[in-house]
């Protein structure tokens, strides 16, 4: 199984230099529907999936490597090299905004910018930090996602795997990509909200934009602020914007805010 | 709807307004945002708020607790953007106070001409009963998972079958020990994927036994994924369903071959034990008697010689010194043996004291030169006395075959008393013997020189025995045993 085919890369767009996309944690690649098209006159756009989310090679997932968002950074890479990457604009949301601080640490060449959509580096709130969760809200987010995986992501799951060559299969199914398996999602659920990287912040030489929601209740602006502060050479800009997908729920000013930054 | 006016002219449903807000649904619609504009009545009952608050600029997410708006930006949001709609998702909304009504929602997004987002409808049942099973169908899931873990972890084979044989389940102890993946052993009949001594026509009649409902139990011996036979202890139990039918059997299967090979070994040492034991209460009577008896019988001799020479001539004196230097010699020979056989001085002052005892009588009594190191690791703690005799008796034994066949000048004998080994080290400087395989011992007593009984003694005490010998190069007996000290 290639790493294209395990992550299901998919590369398009006329530019040279590419961008890479990387979902966050809850649904895969079709987060970006409404952000790539703006991208691809100009630069060559790389979406893929998680192992675990989409349509990603769900035989490939090992609990043990994706314990940490080590192993998801590792996948990040592979992607890279596979593809031979370089000069990489790198756009995260979420948890993704970690997973390329992560990689951009491990091999800074390839990076050129980290654009990082609501960016946390720790969520749950210690000493003088505030993250915005306790570790009982945590809890409870975890039992949530068990009880939906009941309701919908259990039927569908071995639908959506065993059906890869059949892909109208899957559109046909209720709220499919953002579906997986059960198991997988509550593992990546604890991986990202139970990681610190508040140490790995300080030591990016990558530059980076930070798009920060006016309001999001998972990463609050104070988040978004301490981020700013700890990564040398950030930029942060407070996008009018409700939730934690301004791509989603702002993607116009998204878009304005990217490309401004990349034209500075 | 003209033609049900006709027939229904006065029924509520033909006023929409009383439909929208009395119907078997909350109806709730917002902004893109999630800022809720308009609700039905069925909405502002489920969720026990006023209008008016619902209507104030609050988001519908904010009506959900923490973990629900974490999904809704996650999940839910997203969906309803790219997908257009969602179905079905289970959350909680805030009602006033701790309370909480759990709910399920549909919603769907509306879009102006240009293909903008302009609303969000959302639909929202009572799921308070369906939670209640849900919650009933995870805890029996995660309850079946854990026992799914504790089955393929197990190290004993457990497995399934139908009433004609066929395995169903195979778990991951039975891969180990019989070699044969899950997915080729379900399918297959029992007899062949655990090869029994007893074949398929005992099966069967096990079979019929299950029928009765009652569970069996035996030891067989099987074939291993090795090739090698193992003793396995085989628990199985049926199970039966009205009106009496055998739906399936569930086995477990134990390797026990270790255990028995255990139970062996003990059983073994165990009689060397008595042996040992019966042979030492045999030396002890032995040397009661020869003291007794042989000793008193002899003091009287003495005492009949000394009184003959008072009325015996010059030449016949003579001739009795003779005898009572004689029977001295016999009389020596007599208390030593008594003592080789029963060694008091072992039981008052401890291995050591009587070794080194032993070791100088010996010595005196055979000419022979020794020399006795004794390193103790200076406590005053007494071993204990199956560990004290039977070392005290292969120094004996050692010393004996020294005596019988290695014409030694000089015998050295070691005693060190370490953490938890002691060793005993008897070297000669004899004429030795070539040891065609130096550990083969049970070869050696054919020798005459009783190793066997020395290598068994060690044995009762756990430890091992070791002899090195060459033709004229000396003999030395090395034992190795564990520590083990009186409480």
């Amino acid at each position: 199984m290639s790493t294209l085919k395990r992550n299901n890369v998919n590369v398009s767009g006329n530019g040279t230099q590419p961008m890479v996309f990387a979902h966050g944690f809850g649904c895969d690649q079709n987060m970006w529907r409404l952000i790539t098209p703006a991208f691809s006159e100009d630069y060559k756009t790389v979406l893929f999936d998680y192992v675990g989310a989409g349509r990603s090679d769900l035989s490939a997932y090992t609990p043990a490597k994706y314990a940490s968002l080590d192993g998801y950074a590792a996948d990040v890479l592979d992607i890279m090299q596979e593809l031979d990457l370089n000069d990489v604009i790198f756009v995260g949301h979420s948890v993704s905004a970690m997973i390329g601080v992560l990689a951009s640490l491990k091999q800074p060449q390839r990076f050129a910018k980290l654009i990082m959509i609501g960016p946390s580096p720790r969520y749950i709130n210690d000493t003088d930090y505030v993250g915005g969760f306790t570790r009982e809200g945590v809890d409870e987010l975890l039992d949530f996602l068990a009880n939906n995986h009941l309701g919908w992501s259990a039927a569908m799951a071995p639908l959506i795997m065993g059906n890869t060559d059949r892909p109208e299969l899957s559109q046909e199914l209720e709220n499919s990509f953002c579906a997986t398996d059960p198991d997988i999602a509550s593992q990546f659920a604890r991986v990202t909200f139970l990681s610190d990287n508040r140490e790995d912040l300080p030591k990016v030489t990558t530059p980076s934009l930070i798009l920060q929601s006016t309001e999001d209740v998972i990463a609050p602006l104070d988040v978004g602020n301490y981020c700013h502060q700890h990564l040398p050479d950030s930029k942060l800009v407070v996008l009018n914007a409700t939730g934690h997908c301004a791509h989603i729920s702002a993607p116009n000013a998204t878009i304005a805010a990217i490309k401004e930054y990349l034209t500075e | 709807m003209n033609d049900q006016q006709e027939i229904t002219p006065n029924l509520p449903e033909n006023d929409l307004e009383q439909l929208y807000e009395f119907a078997p649904c909350g109806y709730i619609s917002a902004l893109p945002d999630g800022r809720i504009v308009r609700v039905n009545e069925t909405f502002v009952r489920q969720i026990g708020r006023e209008r008016s608050e619902l209507l104030s600029g609050i988001k519908f997410q904010e009506l959900m607790s923490m973990a629900g708006r974490v999904f809704y930006d996650t999940h839910f949001a997203p969906l309803i953007r790219i997908q257009g709609h969602v179905k079905e998702i289970a959350c909680d909304l805030l009602r006033p106070g701790p309370d909480k009504l759990p709910v399920l929602v549909n919603a769907v997004q509306v879009m102006d001409q240009s293909g903008e987002p302009t609303s969000i409808r959302f639909t929202v049942f009572d799921a308070t009963e369906r939670r209640r099973y849900e919650a009933d169908l995870l805890a029996a899931r995660r309850r079946s998972d854990h026992y799914k873990t504790i089955v393929q972890a197990s190290a004993d084979s457990i497995l399934s079958f139908d009433p004609s044989g066929e395995i169903k389940t195979w778990n991951a102890g039975a891969e180990r020990m019989f070699g044969i993946p899950e997915a080729n052993a379900v399918g297959m009949k029992t007899w062949e994927a655990i090869s029994l001594s007893e074949g398929e026509g005992a099966f069967q009649l096990a079979l019929r036994e299950l029928s009765s409902g009652r569970p069996l139990y035996h030891t067989d011996i099987a074939r291993a994924a090795s090739g090698e036979p193992i003793e396995v202890a085989i628990s199985l139990t049926p199970h039966i369903e009205p009106p009496g039918e055998l739906t399936s059997v569930s086995a477990i299967i134990r390797d026990v071959t270790e255990r028995q090979r255990a139970i062996e070994a003990r059983h073994k040492q165990e009689l060397l034990q008595n042996l040992v034991d019966s042979q030492e209460a045999e030396r002890q009577r032995f040397a009661r008697d020869l003291h007794d008896h042989l000793g008193q019988q002899l003091t009287g001799l003495r005492l009949a010689l000394t009184n003959l020479k008072s009325t015996a001539s010059p030449e016949t004196i003579a001739l009795i010194d003779e005898i009572q230097d004689q029977a001295r010699q016999i009389d020596r020979d007599l208390s030593f043996l008594a003592f080789e056989l029963r060694p008091n001085v072992l039981q008052e002052l401890g291995l050591v004291e009587a070794l080194k005892h032993f070791v100088s009588e010996w010595s005196r009594n055979h000419q022979i030169a020794t020399n006795f190191h004794a390193g103790t690791r200076g406590s005053s703690a007494r071993l204990i006395p199956s560990i004290e005799i039977n070392i005290y008796r292969i120094a004996q034994e050692s010393l004996n075959n020294v005596l019988k066949h290695a014409q030694a000048k000089h015998v050295s004998v070691i005693f060190e008393e370490r953490e938890n080994e002691i060793r005993l080290i008897i070297e000669d400087d004899g004429v030795g013997f070539a040891i065609e395989e130096k550990t083969d011992l049970v070869k050696l007593s054919g020798h005459g020189l009783g190793l066997l009984g020395m290598r068994e003694r060690a044995a009762v005490i756990g430890g091992t025995l070791e002899i090195e010998s060459r033709p004229n190069a000396g003999t030395t007996v090395f034992l190795k045993a564990p520590v083990s000290y009186v409480q």
